[in-house]
């Protein structure tokens, strides 16, 4: 059965098809695309499909029009991954999670959608793990600071102090902080995550493909944030040959899928709340 | 964990909202037809609102265009329930939220599911007559649909897809283009006719173009299905550059067959809706031509006191 919704939050009604499996679990997926035209079915109804398989799994699942697309209200507008709408998102899937009943929340999100996704998980109580489909980590806006390195001040000063041989040179740039510098982690993928994964007890597992743009980016942030993360919070699946962007490949939307069906079967033998957050 | 039908009745008036300063009503819906489901949005203005004579009934464009064109419709829906205006949309089988495959899409199935839209029409949105609003082959789809229908009152077409041979070309030479600039020289790949004889479809930007859906356009006589047609359409062009050849077929059919057609030309912004707008494109770029597009359409309805 599917229901459509509206539900309230804090950019306006937000439209939904809500799943309702014939024998619930009191699990709860939520399902966001990114872009910022694509609506809750997705690229050729890629999350259609993985719901209505997950139907069968005895899953609530919804599909979520962000602000501003599709059926919902909002203003239409390009998305900024710096302001990745975690609180409309959350508002959204909470008022489901007390309307269903459901006591477990797994959120799968690509593109724009995983950062909303993302954002939106430490603020849902029962989020325990979310599936983060090829979003980049980095901040695409460069700080002041970024700008003045890409400007070449760096360069202009070795060459000065050298020329003159009044200053020593400074010392060489480690490659990493220097990568940082022009590309540092964006607050609005690491705060969460870590919010996510050392406050709340969540998982978090990032799907990219081979031949995604993002992968670097996605190995490197991880390896940066390293120690910060709790030990098995969080992995890197990478599917051989793939280029998941844009989902504009079948291949890579019947890949996704059935990586999202086989991830949510797997969650789903695994205990629903770790016993810290199992409430009276 | 509640009784997952009790869940179903609590939650079924959360399908519908009031909303907007007018109060207008929207409200989405699954409806059933022959043993097909179709999701469905329908727009109903709100108390205030001076009521006008007719319904609109919307027509979704094909494969990813369906997507792409959204904003578009839903911007026009909202200005028109604002305006008195009962507006329809449902999404064809395949698409969507709708029951079906996309690879048993054809134009023939949308033409069929625009037909169930306007049989519908009426008990939806509590009009006898409708207007037919289609976007590219959504737009061919609502005119060969309307042919002798008198609950018809006009049509909307905007850019209207004139040859659907030429249109599905388009689209595989499109993604042959794509595919250069992803770096992979045609010459490396199998051209389109070769892929549709080996495989029986070409993937175009995750869609499956069927060998049986481009037979079928092959061999379409649209020019014979324009007959009986609505007294008045709108054709909206939103391009620079020659006039589109087909697109000036179908309205030559349309006044063969007694319409009264008005061509408008708009220059696109940045993008012309042909071949076709990529969904990369912000909202902010296509606004503007947006609400040019509804303008327009505003403009024309009011002139036939529709």
């Amino acid at each position: 059965m599917e229901l459509p919704l509206y539900l309230p939050s804090s950019e306006g009604h937000l439209a939904a098809i809500l799943g309702i499996p014939a024998r619930p679990n009191g699990t709860l997926v939520l399902m966001l695309t990114g872009g910022s035209r694509q609506g809750r079915t997705h690229r050729n109804r890629m999350w259609v499909k993985a719901a209505r398989r997950l139907g069968q799994e005895g899953v609530f699942t919804l599909r979520l029009d962000l602000p501003g697309v599709g059926d919902s209200e909002g203003r239409a507008r390009q998305f900024d991954m710096e302001d990745p709408l975690g609180l409309p998102v959350s508002q959204a899937v909470n008022e489901v999670v007390r309307e269903t009943g459901a006591g477990r929340v797994l959120l799968v999100g690509s593109c724009f959608g995983a950062r909303a996704c993302l954002a939106a998980a430490p603020l849902i109580s029962q989020a325990t793990d979310l599936l983060y489909v090829v979003a980049p980590p980095l901040m695409r806006k460069k700080p002041l600071l970024a700008r003045a390195y890409r400007a070449g001040y760096w360069r202009i000063t070795r060459r000065i102090a050298a020329a003159k041989r009044i200053l020593p040179a400074p010392p060489r740039w480690d490659p990493e902080k220097l990568q940082q510098l022009r590309r540092p982690i964006s607050p609005q993928f690491a705060k969460p995550l870590l919010a996510f994964t050392r406050q709340h007890g969540g998982t978090v597992l990032f799907l990219f493909g081979e031949r995604d743009a993002f992968l670097h980016e996605i190995t490197t942030t991880l390896d940066r944030l390293g120690r910060k993360l709790p030990p098995g919070s969080t992995a890197l699946q990478v599917i051989p040959g793939m280029e998941l962007h844009a989902f504009s490949e079948i291949r890579a939307q019947e890949e996704t899928i059935q990586f999202t069906t086989e991830w949510v079967r797997a969650r789903l033998r695994e205990p629903a709340l770790a016993p810290s957050r199992v409430p009276d | 964990m509640l009784d997952p039908t009790r869940i179903d009745e609590r939650l079924a008036p959360r399908a519908r909202i009031e909303t907007g300063d007018d109060r207008h009503i929207e409200e989405m819906l699954f409806l059933e037809e022959r043993g097909r489901r179709y999701f469905a949005v329908r727009y109903l203005p709100g108390p205030g609102t001076a009521p006008r004579p007719v319904g609109i009934v919307q027509c979704h464009s094909f494969g990813f265009e369906q997507v792409s064109f959204r904003g578009l419709e839903t911007a026009f829906a909202r200005w028109a329930v604002r305006h008195g205006y009962p507006v329809l949309y449902v999404q064809g089988q395949g698409y969507g939220d709708s029951d079906g495959q996309f690879e048993d899409v054809r134009v023939a199935t949308h033409v069929r599911d625009v037909g169930v839209a306007l049989d519908r029409a009426p008990e939806l949105l509590g009009m006898g007559s409708q207007v037919v609003a289609g976007v590219r082959l959504g737009a061919l789809a609502g005119v060969v649909a309307a042919v002798g229908r008198p609950d018809v009152a006009a049509l909307v077409l905007w850019h209207p897809v004139g040859d659907p041979k030429a249109y599905l070309t388009r689209m595989f030479r499109a993604r042959a283009a794509s595919l250069v600039v992803a770096g992979l020289a045609p010459g490396n790949r199998p051209g389109f006719r070769e892929l549709l004889e080996r495989d029986g479809f070409v993937d175009v930007l995750g869609y499956p173009i069927l060998r049986d859906l481009f037979e079928e356009a092959k061999v379409l006589p649209l020019d014979e299905a324009i007959r009986a047609t609505p007294p008045a359409a709108l054709v909206i062009e939103v391009a620079k550059g020659a006039p589109d050849r087909e697109m000036a077929g179908l309205e030559a059919a349309l006044r063969s067959a007694g319409t009264d057609v008005t061509h408008v030309r708009i220059p696109p912004s940045r993008v012309e809706f042909a071949p076709a707008v990529p969904l990369t494109v912000s909202p902010e770029t296509l606004a503007p031509m947006f609400k040019k597009v509804i303008e327009v359409t505003a403009e024309w309805l009011r002139a036939r006191s529709l």
